[in-house]
């Protein structure tokens, strides 16, 4: 195996090379990787990448270290803690993992990237990326190895079942809390926190499966989304009437009476 | 006085148009109104990535319409997605939504729609 550093690994050293990078293929998929030196997680993440720019060459991995001059681009992609890992397809989200998680970020990489003997994509498109097909869209092998199996509509929705679960009141959101990714997202964290309500939350923009699984479980095209006691309640709008209406503190009341 | 006239935005879109005509067709409303809001959403990540999205992406719909008796808010909401589904499809990214029926309104000479 070559030592030298694959020539699709690109060290960033300024946000209009990144800007220029990014926007010269909207079709590419490229992997954002923001370290830093002295976090020790990095040092094994690093190799993880390494492996993973060589081995699949149409991709664009862009190495980001967190300090002064690229602290703009951190902050565009609500980046708080190194390692993260951004996968883009242009500038289109398409998964987001925090955190040293090799086996997250191999999958995400196999799930999107195309493979060494794909043909150079595709079809160009403005529009928003179509939801996430739960049946295995690409199926593609790579080196003769099976691509990580997709899951099937059942796996999925039975995740979706369980982390709708996970909390007694779950908000499902763009972003986290404490930096939400959306106005309508933070007006519910906000009413929530005013109210005094202890809810899990999951940021959906960082799972795409997640994403189009719960528009499609839940009926509901937009988000955020409200479950309570594993089940579905509504957006904004729904909860700010029940505010209104004091539905909402007779469903806390369900909720404290189960704890 | 009820409104039989929905309120149109200054230069309605197509997506709007659509929206428009299908809410009228499936609901039959007194009063509808349109809002695009989208102007507001263009500096969010997703839509700068798109360059600010088509300029259709987020709506707020006030809606007054009897097919709206004996339904929850969260039915309401859904039958008016489910309407829409083809918008959310092509880029219509979040759309606020307060459904009312007849009853619900209270007049006080010009109905208070907020």
């Amino acid at each position: 195996m070559s030592v030298e550093a694959p020539s699709n690994l690109i060290d960033v050293s300024s946000s209009s090379q990144f800007q220029s990078l990014l926007s010269s293929d909207l079709n590419r998929v490229s992997v954002l990787y923001f370290w830093a030196s002295w976090a020790e997680p990095c040092k094994a993440m690093s190799a993880v990448v390494r492996e993973i720019a060589a081995k699949y060459p149409a991709l664009m991995v862009l190495e980001v270290e967190r300090q002064q001059d690229m602290a703009d681009i951190a902050e565009t992609f609500g980046i708080e803690a190194v390692p993260t890992f951004i996968l883009l397809r242009g500038h289109t989200l398409l998964s987001r993992i925090d955190g040293a998680d090799a086996q997250a970020l191999t999958k995400a990489v196999a799930q999107h990237a195309p493979s060494k003997s794909a043909p150079a994509a595709l079809s160009k498109t403005d529009r928003q990326p179509a939801p996430a097909s739960n049946t295995t869209s690409s199926g593609m092998d790579v080196d003769g190895q099976e691509v990580e199996e997709e899951e099937s509509k059942e796996q999925l929705f039975a995740r979706l079942q369980s982390l709708m679960s996970s909390a007694p009141v779950m908000l499902f959101m763009k972003g986290t809390p404490d930096v939400p990714r959306c106005g309508f997202s933070r007006t519910a964290v906000g009413i929530l926190r005013e109210k005094g309500v202890r809810f899990g939350s999951f940021d959906i923009l960082a799972d795409e499966s997640v994403r189009s699984g719960l528009k499609e479980l839940n009926e509901w095209p937009t988000f955020p989304q409200l479950v309570v006691n594993s089940e579905f309640v509504g957006g904004l709008d729904i909860l700010k009437e029940m505010v209104t209406n004091g539905e909402f503190e007779d469903l806390m009341k369900e909720v404290e009476g189960k704890e | 006085m009820s409104r039989n006239v929905s309120s149109e935005s200054a230069q309605a879109g197509p997506v709007e148009t659509s929206i428009r005509q299908k809410l009228n067709d499936l609901f039959k409303p007194t009063a509808l109104e349109i809002s695009n809001d989208s102007s507001q959403h263009r500096h969010h990540t997703a839509m700068r990535a798109q360059g600010g999205g088509n300029g259709e992406t987020h709506f707020s719909v006030m809606i007054v319409s009897e097919a709206f008796e004996q339904k929850r808010s969260m039915q309401r909401h859904r039958m008016i997605y489910s309407a829409l589904a083809d918008e959310f499809n092509d880029g219509l990214h979040a759309l606020s939504i307060n459904a009312k029926t007849p009853a619900e309104i209270v007049p006080q000479g010009n109905a208070d729609m907020q």
